[in-house]
């Protein structure tokens, strides 16, 4: 997938660990930890509004688009 | 009582369908081991056919090679069932459990249909056949016959119903990795 999360960069900056973060957040460990690995298919707008108001950042600190290596071949 | 999960209809359905698999393997084996006991009295040998609406009695094979292409057919015809079992218990299994839509499910509904079509055209085409041989043979006529509709029906159903379970999966697979 071309969008890449950077929760765990975003995380150590703020020095919250992940099970703090899911508490705040209201998301199971198991779901964060989903989204941290890159495997999550989608996030709910809620999701991401949580993130961002916990981590005093903006979506696009989270998310990013990477080029494919496929597309610049 | 709850439908899926376990101690649920679907858990005791499992059960049952696993004791109706091993009696079916345990027919198969005694037919593949049949031709092997000589058969003692050779004037009650009958081979009893049915696919759909043709039932005949085959006595009149006996001592003829015909008698062995009945064993064959009902062989493979037995085994397809077998197999259509084993794969309604693997599909049960995670039902049982509480999974409804497993990754392997649709392949082995596709695999279960295939097996119904099969085993009703084989039968069909054998139980025609011999039946023509024997009309043949005794009063010089033939016979038309039919194709188990009903049967290739419900194969095509259970191929229809993988491709179902198969979009069943993708989406539950996509609402576990939403966030």
């Amino acid at each position: 997938m071309g969008i890449r999360v950077h929760l765990d960069r975003v995380m150590l900056e703020r020095g919250i660990s992940l099970t703090e973060l899911a508490g705040r957040v209201g998301i199971t460990l198991a779901n964060l930890s989903i989204l941290k690995s890159n495997k999550a298919r989608a996030i709910r707008f809620s999701t991401l509004d949580a993130l961002c108001e916990e981590l005093h950042c903006a979506p696009g600190d989270i998310l990013k688009y990477e080029i494919r290596a496929e597309d610049t071949e | 009582m709850n439908l899926v999960g376990p101690k649920s209809i679907a858990s005791k359905l499992h059960l049952l369908v696993k004791v109706a698999f091993f009696l079916a393997t345990a027919g198969v084996l005694l037919m593949l081991f049949a031709p092997i006991f000589p058969l003692r009295d050779q004037h009650h040998v009958s081979f009893d056919v049915q696919s759909g609406p043709l039932r005949v009695i085959f006595d009149m094979f006996r001592g003829t090679e015909a008698r062995w292409w009945i064993w064959v057919m009902e062989l493979v015809s037995r085994t397809c069932h077998a197999v259509v079992l084993y794969l309604l218990m693997r599909i049960l299994e995670p039902v049982a459990a509480g999974e409804l839509f497993h990754a392997k499910t649709p392949n082995r509904l596709r695999m279960m249909g295939c097996a119904v079509i099969i085993s009703s055209l084989l039968r069909t085409y054998f139980c025609a056949a011999l039946f023509n041989f024997w009309a043949f043979n005794v009063s010089g006529t033939h016979v038309s016959w039919t194709i188990d509709t009903d049967a290739i029906f419900m194969g095509i159903v259970l191929v229809v119903l993988g491709e179902v379970f198969r979009r069943g999966y993708v989406l539950k697979t996509e609402s576990e990795l939403t966030v």
